[in-house]
């Protein structure tokens, strides 16, 4: 599937779901790149839409409409005591199960006691190579510094809530909490017990929903084996079903090839 | 729709702030479509019921993420169970027949609801009859092709086998067919 022309041909089957994962996967980033594709998909899935309209309709029983409201009814009575903006004390109260997560904070002071290293280095003259490496350092916890000022701001969202992730049967060891506000596209992503992977491998993030898993972001890891990433989807977080993490060649894959060693549900 | 009843995205974005009565209005305008296109799929009374209560459920959960400039609920919603339905074809590996050699109509029989909304029900039979009407004026080669894609979840490959023609020839009937439903049901609509 090398042309736009081949992948135009795929573009009817997308809209009918009648696409394999690698396939779909394909499709999906082409549309990604090409709005003019974008519309063409939006015409196939409305008259694909109405595909579904053709079935003759059955009343459901009455007691599927009873089930569906009782269920519906009992989520609501739980969900409107703790709506969104009450939600941000209990992260909060919690974060001491996750120290982990808050694991930066020292940064800026990290920052600052290399600048006084660095006036120290300059003070001697002949430590020039030890003052670039210092100012390389700086550069990098400076951008480190940036990301988790983005961290933090993403976590102060009203209405984030914090999900549980687990470690699959591959690394069970694993724990990791997600952080998201459901109607927000970025997510923070803070994993701990993964093992250090050889330079040829990385971490990628997935986001999966009803139709497949979608590249989220890379994991890097510090030597315990903790890390956190800021997660970013084209669409709310609320539209996925999970979370997942594996383990995947240098530069990253399209779908998920290898093996999933964290998973968790999204739910809200 | 009734005069001075809420449209279908009013009815979403009421449902995304918890407002269960925009559910149960939603549930009585689509109740009986959503259950003819899992029964249609699955052929099973039993799974199509269960699809039903997930399909209103996932609408409960996630109706913030409905955008109305991407289509209409309807299609949202159908697109939602359609996926629940197929999701059971695939994991239990079963393919009833699709009614392909009757597209006018099912075998199943419309059992009405002395609750439900009777206007509603009958807008629905009208659009269905509509619909089929589009899908039966198809090439049946290419009818066959939309069949084998939507109500029975076979992939491009599989629909090639099931119809002994190349890969080609399935996007090109696939193309025609949409091409040609969307075309016909913009004339019914004007």
């Amino acid at each position: 599937m090398s042309t736009d022309e081949s992948i135009h041909d795929l573009l009817p089957l997308y809209a009918l779901g009648a696409l394999d994962e690698a396939d779909r996967v394909r499709v999906e980033t082409y549309l990604e790149a090409n709005p003019h594709a974008r519309a063409k998909i939006l015409e196939y899935e409305a008259a694909a839409d109405e595909l579904g309209h053709a079935a003759e309709p059955v009343t459901p029983p009455a007691r599927i409409k009873r089930a569906v409201l009782s269920r519906v009814r009992r989520d609501a009575g739980a969900r409107r005591p703790s709506m969104p903006v009450r939600e941000k004390p209990s992260f909060f109260s919690a974060r001491g199960r996750f120290p982990a997560a808050f694991a930066w904070m020292p940064t800026a002071l990290s920052i600052a006691a290399l600048l006084v290293a660095l006036a120290a280095g300059l003070w001697g003259l002949t430590l020039r190579a030890e003052v670039a490496a210092l100012q390389t350092q700086n550069a990098a916890l400076a951008r480190e510094l940036e990301n988790q000022r983005e961290v933090l701001a993403q976590i102060n969202v009203p209405g984030v809530r914090v999900l549980a992730i687990q470690g699959t049967e591959a690394r069970p060891g694993a724990t990791g909490r997600l952080i998201a506000a459901p109607d927000e596209r970025e997510a923070v992503l803070i994993v701990r017990g993964l093992a250090v992977l050889d330079p040829d491998h990385t971490y990628q993030v997935w986001l999966i929903d009803d139709q497949s898993p979608k590249p989220a972001g890379f994991l890097s890891i510090d030597e315990a084996g903790s890390g956190v990433v800021v997660l970013t989807a084209a669409i709310p977080l609320e539209s996925f079903q999970a979370v997942g993490v594996s383990i995947e060649p240098q530069g990253g894959s399209q779908a998920p090839t290898g093996e999933i060693v964290l998973l968790g549900e999204i739910t809200y | 729709m009734k005069e001075g009843a809420k449209s279908d995205a009013e009815l979403a974005a009421a449902v995304a702030e918890a407002d269960e009565t925009a559910l149960e209005e939603l549930y009585d305008r689509y109740g009986s479509t959503v259950m003819g296109l899992a029964l249609r799929i699955l052929a099973d009374p039993g799974a199509a019921e269960e699809v039903v209560q997930e399909t209103f459920w996932r609408v409960w959960q996630r109706a913030s993420a409905y955008r109305p400039e991407r289509g209409v609920f309807a299609g949202w919603l159908l697109r939602i169970t359609r996926n629940l339905a197929i999701d059971i074809l695939r994991r239990e590996k079963i393919r009833p027949p699709v009614a392909e050699s009757d597209p006018a109509g099912g075998a199943w029989e419309l059992q009405p609801d002395p609750a439900a909304d009777v206007p509603e029900a009958v807008a629905a039979l009208h659009d269905a009859g509509m619909i089929r009407a589009a899908l039966a004026a198809l090439p049946s080669e290419q009818r066959k092709v939309l069949e084998l894609a939507y109500f029975r979840g076979l992939t491009r490959q599989e629909i090639a086998a099931a119809i002994a023609a190349p890969l080609g020839t399935v996007h090109t009937r696939a193309r025609l067919g949409l091409e040609k439903l969307r075309q016909a049901l913009a004339e019914e609509i004007v």
